[in-house]
């Protein structure tokens, strides 16, 4: 009984905590530009993920060892040297993209300054990184996201044409603009299969010293937790092609996403969308600088994990506040957020590929694995989702130039 | 040796410059088209408008109303100096105004920018 509660509430962390900036400002894009068309995409970056996620829980619970252990390994030193300079450079942008939306959810919340709440987001975020114990960080986090489930109440009011909802889920491409629909699929996918992501996963995984007998736990927590936080990726695409795009409207700031809940649902409808998107960015923000000194310390073979506490592991610790720091001054430059947040998808879209290929190898491997090495299933998806992301990383770029950042 | 470590080192090299150019071409992105200029106003009418029933059926909170309000009358503003046509320009004040008004007097606002979404509406076509 004891071990359904603990399955039962990380799954729930795990839809909480599956939604980022990155995720509510592409679906809810993607929907006002194209209404369902492109739910599709969700679709693959939420097999993708749980695809992954599952790998690399996997082979941390078996291994004791998280992804950039294996990238070193399997890489090698330079070649892996380029992949952790490309997830460092991501998460930075990552991070200064979430410190920046925390601040603009907080300036909607109160009407305050944003500079002033940049500083107090950034000092919050600190203090949680430095003083709760991460089981703390991830439960507390991932069920206070649940407050965005009301965007799922606010899809539902709104009374969608659910047929056409449900075409949206057969890919097509009924547009003129081929560059703005590639540009939408390449985000959707990237931000649902975000990098920071799987090496947060992972290290967490040996944070909380899962072992085999944890499987369970893993694949409850990847297949369940993941396909139902895809809900919400879902619900903000549906709600913004039912309220946004009939209207002509397209949706360039938080606060537009926060009126697709408030339309429907009213005031608590806003409050809810608002405190969710709050603990889901901060959330984000705060898995990405941890993954920012994961990568670094599993990489050059430092002691790692907020299990030994802030001065047990000091160039972890160090890592992950300089990375917060850097993060804050980024977005203290003035630099719009949501354009933070739509060029670090896009590039984390590139170092996709050198994220996951490592994860394929060594959940492959028998030295590694023994008896847990991937069944032909997983290594069949797992095969086509790295082709998926290698033409999706080849793509991203020209994409983004072509579509000129999706304004067509 | 060399060779190959330049090569190795040559992604990490460009990336700042990948960024540099992506901001370069969000800089670009804004509209220069009466067509465009037409739509984006009439978005952000029909956004503010959305708002304002909001506000005025007691359906929002003060601070979104008053943040959010802002933010779209930011977005005109940033339009403005590109609008090359008059009934554009008018247009672009006539939806700042109203969104200067959206926190005080919701239900006049809201009337205000439902109309200039519908003139923005024709005047993309």
């Amino acid at each position: 009984m004891k071990n359904v509660f603990a399955i039962a509430l990380g799954i729930l962390a795990a839809i909480g905590g599956f939604v980022d900036i990155g995720d509510i400002v592409f679906n809810t894009a993607a929907g006002a530009t194209f209404g369902y068309e492109l739910l599709w995409a969700v679709v693959i970056g939420v097999g993708g993920i749980i695809t992954y996620a599952e790998m690399c829980g996997r082979v941390a619970a078996v291994s004791e060892r998280a992804v950039f252990d294996a990238v070193r390994e399997r890489l090698g030193f330079q070649v892996g040297l380029v992949a952790l300079v490309a997830a460092q450079f991501v998460n930075l942008l990552t991070i200064a993209a979430e410190v920046g939306g925390v601040a603009l959810v907080l300036q909607l919340l109160s009407g305050l300054p944003y500079r002033a709440l940049l500083v107090l987001a950034f000092v919050a975020l600190a203090l949680v990184l430095w003083v709760m114990p991460f089981s703390w960080i991830e439960r507390v986090f991932g069920y206070a996201g649940l407050a965005l489930l009301v965007f799922a109440v606010g899809a539902i009011k709104l009374h969608p044409d659910w047929a056409q909802v449900a075409r949206g889920f057969v890919p097509r491409a009924e547009t003129d603009n081929l560059a703005v629909y590639g540009y939408y699929v390449v985000g959707l996918i990237g931000a649902a299969m975000i990098p920071y992501e799987v090496y947060f996963y992972s290290s967490g995984a040996v944070e909380e010293r899962w072992r085999p007998k944890d499987l369970g736990v893993n694949r409850a927590n990847a297949i369940v937790g993941y396909s139902l936080g895809g809900i919400l990726s879902f619900a903000l695409m549906i709600s913004a092609g039912a309220l946004l795009l009939p209207q002509g409207i397209s949706p360039e700031h938080l606060g537009s996403v926060a009126l697709v809940a408030e339309v429907p649902v009213g005031q608590i409808g806003l409050i809810l969308a608002l405190v969710g998107m709050l603990f889901a960015i901060s959330g984000a923000a705060i898995d990405s600088a941890f993954a920012g000194a994961y990568n670094l310390a599993q990489f050059f073979g430092w002691e790692w994990g907020k299990y030994r506490h802030n001065h047990g592991a000091p160039r972890f610790t160090i890592t992950w506040a300089v990375m917060l720091l850097l993060g804050f001054l980024v977005v203290m430059t003035g630099v719009d957020p949501i354009l933070v947040t739509e060029i670090s998808v896009v590039f984390s879209v590139v170092a996709l590929p050198l994220t996951y290929l490592p994860i394929l190898l060594v959940a492959n491997d028998r030295a590694y694995m023994g008896g847990y090495r991937n069944g032909w299933l997983v290594n069949v998806f797992g095969a086509v989702y790295l082709v998926v992301l290698l033409v999706v990383a080849v793509a991203a770029i020209p994409l983004l130039v072509a579509s000129n950042m999706g304004q067509g | 040796m060399r060779a190959a470590r330049t090569g190795q080192n040559v992604p990490v090299r460009l990336l700042p410059l990948l960024v540099a150019l992506a901001l370069l071409l969000a800089g670009c992105g804004e509209s220069t088209e009466p067509k465009k200029q037409a739509e984006d106003l009439g978005s952000f009418a029909a956004e503010g408008a959305l708002l304002a029933h909001d506000a005025a059926a007691g359906a929002s909170t003060g601070p979104f109303t008053q943040v959010h309000s802002e933010v779209l009358r930011e977005d005109v503003h940033k339009l403005e100096p590109k609008l090359k046509q008059r009934r554009l320009v008018r247009l672009a004040d006539e939806i700042s105004s109203a969104l200067v008004e959206l926190p005080d007097q919701p239900d006049a606002a809201a009337r205000r920018l439902d109309d200039a979404a519908d003139r923005a509406d024709e005047l993309a076509k």
